[in-house]
């Protein structure tokens, strides 16, 4: 396109200076044509004269033949006399047959030039020489000189010639500036051109990156939406299949009950796989409830060691290269080790004949520059970057592009669920972070991740103390409140388990109307997303509101900015993720209660 | 006029000298007349042609040899004490001898494409051309009456300068 155009401006260049050479050659034509003509005209002019003068000169010769012969001087003189007063003559001269002199006008410079007959300039003057003969008998000579050309004349004679040159002179020049002027306007206008050519490249790069981001965008929202419900069929799902294993447990054993527990356990199995799924689905649309906490990346990757070992087997040489001195980040610990992990699994796979894995942490300071580059847009400032590389078989550049969409994915069908990256981009991107991705084919990929640095000296998120499950059950009042009828009976089941009381409630209005039946919760147990008036977050300002001190736990399949704001929670806020297990829900109820417990919120 | 008043004193010396001047000095009425003789038929329609121009001298002959010395043309002088129709000349200069008269020698060339050419110092009778001089000055008288009846044409040229022209 941008060949044709410039082949196209480079074609009229060409004809402009085409047309220019005409016209510069027809003015040199012209100018040429005007000297030849002028010199032409000024040669038949000089012969013209010198013929007339000629004439002339006969006529003078034959007029004074015979008294120059029979040497009448008075008639002589009077023949003379008579040329005199012709006004294009200057001097007339008469030799005699030895060439003496005999009678002249003025006296002459001219007297002294030898006598050959003919016609001649001499010093700008027309000088005509004739013999004086009668019936072939030579008597003397004269000779005439031609007045000089009055000014008049010699400017008439000159003025066309003149103002043909001076014409030609001003077409050149006039050519000249507008060739000049033609070259200029071709130089802007290929500037322009080239200018526009540059701005529509980049406008097509920002289209083409703006159409990702909102492909990836579009498919976020739909495998969120998906995964929410998939979540809440899981929860269920996965806590009957538990509520089945903890009757077969105190069921006398069998071969009969053992074969249940099996197919409980394989059930279970699959459940969790699904919900290993729609986590990295819901991670990619980034619509995960992260809980972020300030980390140390050595510490972390260093953590994972026996964890990645295992996953990489025996043939993959696991290598770390740690920064000193690695700045502290702020991300959710478990999804960046899922992320770490995921990335590790990729690097198998693409070491099938065995390789290095090596993982490493550095601090980078992303500038502007870079982060004009990254069409989703990132923010320029310091990250710590934790790169994985394997000296796998790598991958081309066209397909670099599509290496985080959901679903797809390198490995033959069945062998991958094409979430891995995906679930990494989404996290990454939702931690305010960048990927990086580095390839070449044949010898290796390097991802890299960057997460911003969090600033402030705050401790070290510390690990959880474990629970002990024996204490896992209460007496405390809890209003619980969902909208999925089976999760609801679900849960509630569990927690009447555990010994507490609950008051169930399907949306908000409900919920209040527990309160105003007199039951005074210890806990607020509530989905985010509530059918009727109020979402969790206004449940739970609502019932502050009523000056009822108690804590709250969220449950969420994913959510929207209810509680999380920019995909973190806010500090303080208690959170289970949908699908959750009866061992999970326990311990977070326990130990919500119990911080509450220990330090009492103020009023 | 430089020139004029040089012709002047050249004719007033070629008056004073008389006879046949040496070369280089002021010429005389003869050499005058001995050099327009040659001239003459440069002027005149109707001689033969041919080369040398044949001047015939009839009677006494006072030019020696200033004709051949001031001839315009390639010429040659005969003297002859009588001329017949078959001289061969193309011009006769008649002086008038004791065999011959003036008369009588252009009775005998009359009709005959010949210029006949008297001098006024020689007797009255006249040719075609009659030399006289006048005022200081060599002229001539010109008849065109005996010229046209031997088939000869006078020039303009010469009837302009003839003191007198009988038609």
């Amino acid at each position: 396109m941008s060949m044709m155009e410039s082949e196209a401006l480079g074609r009229v260049r060409r004809t402009e200076r085409r047309q220019f050479n005409i016209v510069r050659f027809s003015a040199v034509a012209l100018l040429a044509l005007g000297l030849i003509l002028g010199v032409l005209r000024e040669l038949d002019f000089r012969a013209q004269a010198a013929d007339a003068a000629r004439v002339q000169a006969d006529i003078f010769a034959g007029a004074v033949s015979a008294p120059l012969a029979f040497e009448d001087r008075p008639t002589l003189l009077q023949n003379l006399r008579a040329f005199q007063r012709d006004p294009e003559i200057a001097e007339a001269i008469v030799y005699g047959m030895g060439g003496e002199q005999v009678a002249l006008r003025p006296s002459s410079e001219f007297q002294k030039l030898p006598l050959q007959p003919g016609a001649r300039r001499v010093q700008g003057r027309l000088v005509v020489t004739r013999p004086v003969i009668e019936e072939g008998v030579h008597l003397g000579w004269v000779r005439l000189v031609a007045a000089p050309d009055p000014l008049l004349r010699v400017l008439g004679r000159y003025a066309a010639i003149g103002l043909m040159t001076v014409i030609a002179t001003l077409l050149l020049w006039f050519a000249g500036r507008m060739a000049l002027r033609l070259e200029q306007r071709a130089g802007q206008l290929e500037a322009a051109n080239a200018r526009l050519q540059d701005e529509m490249a980049q406008r097509a790069r920002a289209e083409e990156a703006l159409r990702q981001s909102q492909k990836m965008e579009a498919l976020g929202q739909l495998t969120g939406g998906v995964a929410h419900d998939f979540n809440n069929l899981l929860t269920v799902i996965m806590g009957g299949l538990e509520t089945i294993g903890r009757q077969l447990a105190k069921l006398p054993g069998g071969p009969e009950s053992a074969r249940m527990m099996r197919a409980r356990d394989m059930a279970l199995h699959g459940a969790e796989r699904a919900a290993t799924l729609t986590q990295r689905l819901l991670a990619f649309s980034r619509r995960q409830p992260l809980q972020p906490a300030t980390l140390d990346p050595n510490k972390l990757v260093q953590g994972m060691g026996d964890l990645l070992r295992r996953a990489l087997g025996e043939t993959i040489e696991l290598e770390t290269v740690l920064t000193g001195g690695a700045w502290r980040i702020q991300a959710d610990a478990a999804q960046l080790e899922n992320a770490i992990l995921n990335l590790a699994v990729n690097a198998r796979d693409a070491m099938p004949e065995g390789g290095r894995l090596t993982i490493e942490t550095a601090n980078a300071s992303l500038d502007e520059a870079y982060a004009d580059k990254v069409p989703e847009g990132l923010t320029p400032g310091q990250y710590v970057m934790i790169a994985v590389t394997d000296t796998g078989s790598g991958m081309p550049p066209e397909i670099l592009n599509m290496v985080f969409e959901p679903f797809f994915t390198t490995k033959e069908v069945g062998k991958g669920t094409g979430l891995g990256l995906s679930q990494v981009y989404g996290f990454v991107r939702q931690s305010h972070g960048h990927v990086a991705i580095y390839s070449e084919v044949g010898v290796g990929t390097t991802i890299k991740i960057y997460l911003p640095r969090r600033l402030g000296e705050e401790a070290l998120a510390e690990d959880a103390q474990p629970i002990n499950t024996d204490l896992l059950t209460g007496d405390e009042r809890i209003l619980l409140v969902e909208d999925h009828d089976d999760l609801r009976s679900y849960s509630a089941g569990i927690l009447r388990e555990l010994g507490y009381e609950v008051c169930v409630a399907r949306d908000g209005d409900a919920a209040l109307g527990c309160l105003d039946s007199g039951f005074v919760p210890d806990l607020l147990f509530t989905d985010v997303i509530l059918p009727g008036g109020y979402n969790g977050r206004q449940l739970a300002d609502a019932v502050a509101e009523r000056k009822i001190d108690v804590p709250v736990l969220f449950t969420t399949g994913y959510t929207r900015n209810a509680i999380v704001h920019h995909g973190r929670l806010d500090p303080g806020v208690d959170l289970i993720t949908k699908p959750f297990t009866f061992e999970q829900l326990a311990e977070k109820v326990r130990r919500v209660l119990d911080r509450a417990a220990a330090e009492p919120r103020t009023p | 006029m430089r020139a004029k008043a040089l012709l002047v004193r050249l004719m007033a010396f070629a008056l004073a000298a008389g006879g046949a001047a040496p070369a280089g000095a002021q010429p005389s009425d003869a050499a005058i007349k001995a050099a327009f003789i040659t001239k003459f038929p440069a002027f005149v329609q109707g001689l033969p042609d041919g080369a040398p121009l044949n001047v015939c001298i009839v009677g006494p002959d006072s030019f020696g040899s200033a004709i051949e010395r001031s001839a315009a043309v390639r010429v040659v002088v005969r003297r002859l004490a009588v001329v017949t129709p078959t001289s061969g000349c193309h011009v006769v200069y008649a002086t008038g001898g004791a065999r011959q008269s003036v008369r009588d020698a252009l009775a005998i060339v009359a009709g005959a494409p010949v210029l006949t050419i008297t001098d006024g110092g020689a007797g009255p009778t006249r040719g075609m051309i009659h030399f006289v001089v006048a005022g200081e000055r060599v002229r001539f008288h010109v008849d065109t009456l005996q010229a046209s009846r031997s088939h000869l044409q006078l020039s303009s040229k010469l009837l302009a300068l003839a003191l007198s022209v009988r038609q």
